[in-house]
């Protein structure tokens, strides 16, 4: 009892309650700060003036990137459509030098080569081991909008990422992000670049059923564009 | 809440059918459209009666305290030395266990001829505390209604599950070794109390203790959500919310129970403690979920490359097209997607989407006997019909009935369904899926080859209730550790001739003439999300085992994706068997090639071949009178029409979806039908497409079809030339199709039936030729017909038959004015059952009956299985059943002038499901008849060969072979499944102690950083402590403080009662 009461009175034990305390307070602050940054609701970030910190970056706009590997669109029954990046430089057509093809990078990128996307759209015979399409067979194409409608739907999901990939087609992008995709928050806030997010954007949605079980367009339900798809009468 | 009491099997089950919902009159129905959760909490509280039977002459001798095996035996042989003048034969029966090791307060000893008194003698030693006779205890519910307890000394209830105390004793004899009991004693089991730890009954403990807890694999539970501090979980990545409600925690209990057995780490175990959980909340606690809801969260799923998906959730509505193609989407992108078959069980026709996907693993449930769980659905896919026939599901099963997980904040509890049995095949392909070092190997379909290959077949139980057999997962880790990327089918084989497993296929032998017999397999393809079929499959029948008296034609996907396809087989008997009976065997080879992405060449592809082995039974042409033809062609069902009910005080079942197939809702009369010795085939085609001078009977039940001109006439021929007809009709009522019209508030449309039970205008053009008719009246009521209770639910009446027919008349009590206006009134003299001989040359007869209720297996509750028999009688062998003819109850013949006949229900949308109409100005038109289904035969390529005798043995992977893959050291882990000694208790909460992986790691990297931290802030204490009394040193003299403590200590010691001074 003595000899406790004695210590309690020394200032190192004192110190060290202190100490362990503090290690505790820290340890379950920064875990619940560590859990509000995990948790997110499409709900919760509904604030009218709040604008999203998008990650998408339009266009990887370094020659840091290597063509090694490419993404592509994994899913497809035999078509496929991949991110091969093609060096280029600024000036030459008709990739990524014109006008619409992220202007603030220019600077950077001034002196410098870099590759943008290309989406080629290749069938799956014609993949190389590295994820990309091979640009040399005959049916690998690059851009093609085919079965892609005016209201940016189109029938085939590998034409729809190519056609959204087209660097024109960045502006509407943008515009979609910043006012339209509201409600698809939690997606595209996680989309990190140009590919994904054309990845993600032409997939089947929410927006693409009416009455929950039919497709508002069966023919052309795969979208890029802002708007979902006509609504064909029953 | 519906309680079902089955007092033969001892046990209640509560099931919680969340969308039951009164829909006749209020109606709101949340499952038309979206996906209702299986999540019936059918909480069984089960209780189990006991027969302890004792085991002559074994007797277990208690000791007072714990002693070595050697000190118990000196003992015992001391203790009987005096009893008899040790002329007792006697020894100490060896337990062979991990604890035998270790002193023990019990002793086993075998006795021959003991004594009462030799007995005594031996409860005399000062060191025996008491002598029991051993005991074997039953306890399988099946077991019970065969030996009545009450012949046993005592009964023991115990209720087990929701049981407050838990009861943690197990029998010594549980062990690993047990878990391979599967298939050789299922009646019988030596458990007196069961660990629920499913993860340990399934040893995910031998995988823990190789290091793998499921690190590194992503798995999204798409549930109710999950609350964020839950104890039980230490790596949750991600909570999202797809639903409308502000919330991510889980208001319902399910979301976390799921999450639980996937991922817990402590008290109830799950499988893979360290995989990533991805809590996707999609289920709100009002129990709603929408189609576009799950869209959205399977994109972000797909985003996110979750590996591994649990949908414990699913509804009856596979053409749902938004929902199927987003699945299909997913495991196209490598997900790995799980989910329960439902909770619609034991009805066949139940099967529930998307687990009867071919690229999704559907679960089923079992209990701890190993019994399929009454609640699990069951029955093929009905996808197929009416032209082709279902798949097998679900693929797999496994424990899915009081298995302990999760409690909602913390905790754990016991829950019931298929929405248990799921995520533990999650979980187990979590852990799986970790243990694999290329995981680029792991993708949808090799998990589930791996999976169905290493499951264990249940004995006695139908490929269409267990499907592979139960869970696995050594095995199962075994095979996918040597797996190769290949094809594999499921079923592995086609034996016609092996019952029960491949019931209905060998209930019903086959013969030339007959429809051909359709098997579907899937082709799974784990080369690549997508393949092909090379060339053509080949037949192959074995000339030795007469493989040519069978014709083989096989059709199959064009392209199999997502790693999966179909391959349907039609079996038929080739004219010269006519009259033979015997064994047919062959094969069917086919190669599958996918792209190979690994491949440096352009172009290469992979390539893969299987022999599917066929086996047959065929008999020699039955006469027509016993062959009776199953109309299917003309049965409708939801998805995707309403098609209501065709029981009407079935109000919590609104719909007919279970296929109204032989082997679906109807296999009690096809069970029927075939004990009675009649063959029964399936018309999947229009009426114009079958020969009529093959069958004695054609049977139409339950018909909801439109019928073309050219069918009509097809039949009224058929008939005229000695065909029978049997109808079986329901309700058809305007009014009362307009009565249970709703608004469902989730489509925000108005649903509408398109037909009443059964079409009856269609039916009545039909049979008008004979001058018959149905009415629109509605009808419903106890009656008794030839002694026979029978229950008319929901059927119509005769209202029109031809003068010379025998026409039985009952009272019963009018439903349309009961569901119209709530009034109840009884109508004399219903004319329900007709009989009529045409009066041709030769020509057939027609049977009439009201109602399809006492023949169907969903919601009846008297069958009328003696009247089929009896109808049958009279159209096949034209025998008038004198109980009918002479009945009392015989009117005469209703002339159909008093009331006008039904009409079909204007604006109805039947034309957008049917196969005969389609949309016109005005009303809807007949189609252009379609072409009867042509089968092109295979061109057999007959080999020299001999099937192995037992197909099921068959190799189920390519190179990998399971008798030769070594198994993991066993022994080293077995202390960790050690059975627990009374009173220690918990131990089944963390087994073995401690969780290996990351678990530990990561707590050991936490802490050395706040470890750290703190002796930093204490060694700066130190410091600024050193500094200030280096500061100031004069101010704290030793030679005056050292005095001052000394007074202190005295004062302390004189004044003890007294207060410390404060410093």
């Amino acid at each position: 009892m003595m000899v406790l009461r004695r210590l309690l009175r020394k200032r190192w034990v004192l110190g060290v309650v202190f100490g362990l305390s503090l290690i505790y307070f820290l340890t379950s602050t920064l875990k619940q700060e560590e859990r509000t940054i995990r948790d997110r609701t499409l709900l919760e970030v509904r604030d009218s003036d709040h604008r999203i910190p998008w990650k998408v970056r339009f266009n990887l706009g370094n020659s840091s990137r290597q063509i090694t590997q490419c993404r592509n669109s994994i899913q497809g029954k035999t078509l496929l459509t991949d991110e091969l990046g093609e060096k280029r430089n600024r000036y030459s057509p008709p990739c990524c030098d014109d006008n619409t093809t992220a202007p603030r990078y220019w600077s950077m990128l001034m002196f410098r080569c870099f590759y943008c996307l290309t989406g080629y759209v290749c069938e799956r015979k014609d993949l190389l081991v590295n994820g990309c399409c091979n640009v040399n067979a005959p049916s690998t194409r690059q851009y093609i909008c085919k079965s892609c409608l005016a209201n940016g739907c189109c029938s085939i999901y590998e034409y729809c990422v190519s056609c959204c990939l087209q660097p024109d087609k960045q502006p509407l992008l943008e515009r979609f992000l910043n006012r339209a995709a509201e409600g698809f928050q939690n997606l595209f806030t996680a989309v990190e670049d140009h590919f994904e997010l054309c990845l993600a954007k032409c997939r089947t949605s929410s927006q693409s059923v009416q009455h929950e079980n039919t497709y508002r367009n069966p023919q052309a339900k795969y979208c890029y564009g802002e708007s979902p798809p006509e609504l064909l009468p029953v | 809440i519906k309680t079902f009491c089955s007092t033969r099997m001892y046990f209640i089950v509560l099931r919680h059918f969340f969308v039951v919902k009164d829909i006749f009159y209020s109606i709101k129905m949340h499952f038309i459209v979206l996906r209702h959760i299986c999540l019936c909490h059918c909480l069984f509280a089960l209780i189990l009666k006991h027969c302890p039977l004792s085991v002559f002459p074994e007797y277990i001798v208690a000791f007072t305290g714990y002693f070595s095996a050697k000190a118990r035996s000196l003992y015992i042989s001391s203790a009987l030395r005096s009893a008899s003048g040790g002329a007792l034969e006697w020894h100490i029966v060896p337990r062979e266990n991990p604890a035998s090791d270790f002193p023990s307060d019990f002793e086993l000893v075998h006795i021959r001829q003991a004594s009462p008194s030799s007995l005594l003698t031996l409860e005399d030693h000062p060191y025996i505390k008491r002598v029991t006779p051993q005991r074997k205890v039953f306890r399988s519910l099946k077991y019970i209604p065969s030996a009545p307890c009450n012949a046993t000394r005592g009964t023991q209830k115990w209720q087990s599950w929701q049981s407050s105390r838990p009861f943690r004793r197990t029998s010594l004899s549980l062990g690993s070794g047990f878990w391979h009991a599967t298939g050789r004693h299922s009646s019988r089991r030596l458990l007196r109390a069961i660990p629920r730890h499913v993860a340990q009954i399934l040893q995910a403990d031998v995988l823990w203790q190789m290091g793998h807890t499921g690190s590194g694999v992503k798995v999204a539970v798409f549930d109710t959500g999950l609350s964020e501090k839950h104890p039980h979980f230490k790596n949750v990545k991600e909570r999202t919310n797809w639903t409308n409600e502000k919330t991510l925690d889980d208001g319902l209990g399910h979301g976390t129970f799921v999450a639980g057995v996937i991922a817990s780490m402590r008290e109830c175990q799950g499988f893979a403690p360290d995989s990533e959980l991805h809590i996707f909340r999609v289920f709100t606690n009002n129990q709603v979920s929408y189609t576009s809801w799950f869209l959205d969260a399977f994109n972000y799923a797909i985003l996110k490359k979750i590996d591994v998906l649990n949908l414990s959730i699913g509804g009856p509505d596979f053409m749902d097209h938004p929902f199927v193609d987003k699945v299909w989407e997913l495991t196209a992108n490598r997900v790995i997607m799980v989910s329960a078959i439902g909770n619609d069980g034991p009805l066949y026709g139940t099967l529930n989407n998307p687990a009867d996907q071919m690229d999704v693993i559907g679960v089923g449930g079992i209990d701890f006997e190993d019994n399929i769980a009454r609640f699990s659905s069951r029955g093929m896919t009905t996808w197929e019909l009416p032209g082709g026939y279902g798949r097998v599901k679900p693929d797999i099963v496994t424990y899915g009935s009081g298995v302990r997980g999760s409690g909602m904040k913390e905790g754990c509890r016991s829950l019931s369904g298929t929405s248990v049995a799921s995520p533990v095949v999650a979980g187990a392909v979590t852990l799986l899926a970790s243990t694999v070092l290329n995981r680029e190997l792991v993708n949808p379909a090799s998990m589930k080859q791996a999976l169905i290959a290493s499951a264990r077949r249940l004995p006695g139980v139908n490929m269409f209730e267990q499907g592979h057999g139960k869970l696995d997962l050594i095995r199962a880790y075994q095979i996918l550790n040597s797996y190769r990327p290949q094809a594999s089918l499921s079923p592995s084989y086609i034996d016609l001739t092996e019952c029960p497993y491949m019931w209905p296929y060998c209930s019903q032998p086959i013969y030339y003439g007959g429809m051909p017999t359709i098997v579907n397999v899937t082709i799974l393809n784990g080369m690549g999300v997508t393949g092909r079929i090379v060339d053509k499959p080949i037949w192959q029948p074995y000339l030795p085992q007469n493989g040519d008296h069978i014709d083989v034609a096989v059709s199959y996907s064009p392209v199999l994706w997502p790693w999966a396809g179909y391959l349907a087989v039609s079996i038929s008997v080739a004219k010269k068997a006519a009259s033979w009976e015997g064994i047919a065997q062959g094969h069917v080879m086919v190669t599958v090639a996918s792209p190979a992405e690994n491949d440096s060449e352009v172009g290469g592809e992979l390539t893969s071949t299987v022999k599917l082995p066929i086996k047959v039974k065929i008999v020699p042409t039955p006469p027509r009178s016993k062959r009776v033809l199953w109309d299917q062609y003309h049965n409708l069902r939801y998805p995707p029409g309403y098609f209501p009910r065709d029981n009407l005080r079935m109000k919590n079942d609104p719909l007919d979806w279970n296929g109204d197939h032989i082997h679906t809702n109807f296999r009690d009369m096809y069970q029927h039908l075939r004990s009675m010795g009649y063959f029964v085939e399936v018309l999947g085609a229009p009426i114009t497409c079958f020969d009529a001078s093959q069958y004695g009977t054609l049977l139409m039940v339950d018909s909801e079809e439109e019928y073309f001109p050219e069918e009509i006439t097809k039949l009224r021929r058929d008939v005229d030339n000695g065909l029978s007809l049997i109808v079986f009709s329901d309700w058809y009522n305007t009014s009362v199709m307009r009565k249970v019209k709703f608004y469902d508030e989730n489509t925000r449309q108005w649903w509408m039936p398109d037909t009443g039970g059964a079409n009856v205008p269609a039916l009545n053009d039909l049979i008008s030729v004979w001058g018959m008719a149905f009415s629109d009246g509605l009808y419903e009521g106890d009656f008794t017909l030839a002694d026979h209770d029978m229950y008319y639910a929901s059927g119509c009446s005769i209202a029109r038959f031809p003068e010379d027919g025998i026409v039985i008349a009952k009272n019963l009590k009018d439903q349309g004015l009961e569901v119209l206006k709530q009034e109840t009134a009884v109508v004399e003299g219903v004319p329900i059952l007709g009989l009529y001989q045409t009066p041709s040359d030769g020509g057939g007869r027609i049977a009439l009956y009201g109602d399809s209720n006492c023949i169907d297996d969903s919601h009846r509750q008297k069958d009328c299985f003696w009247l089929l028999d009896a109808l049958l009688q009279y159209t096949s062998y034209s025998m008038t059943p004198p109980s009918l003819s002479h009945s009392h109850s015989r009117v005469a013949p209703p002339t159909g002038a008093e009331r006008p006949l039904p009409q079909r229900l204007e604006g109805n949308h039947l034309y957008r499901y049917s196969k005969v109409l389609e949309a016109h100005l005005g009303d809807p038109k007949p189609r252009p008849l379609p072409a009867c289904p042509h089968l092109s035969w295979a061109k057999p390529q007959p080999v020299n060969e001999t099937a192995p005798s037992n197909l099921w043995k068959h190799q189920k992977l390519l190179s990998v072979d399971l008798d030769k893959v070594a198994l993991p050291n066993m022994r080293a882990y077995r202390p960790q499944v050690r059975p627990l000694s009374p009173g220690e208790s918990g131990a089944w909460d963390i087994p073995g102690g401690i969780m290996p992986g990351r678990y530990n790691q990561e707590v050991g990297q936490t802490i050395p950083v706040f470890a750290f931290l703190g002796a930093m802030v204490v060694l700066s204490f130190f410091v600024v402590q050193l500094t200030k009394a280096k500061s100031k040193p004069k101010r704290r003299k030793p030679r005056i403080k050292r005095p001052t403590y000394l007074q202190q200590q005295q004062q302390q010691t004189t004044t003890t009662t007294g207060k410390n001074p404060t410093v």
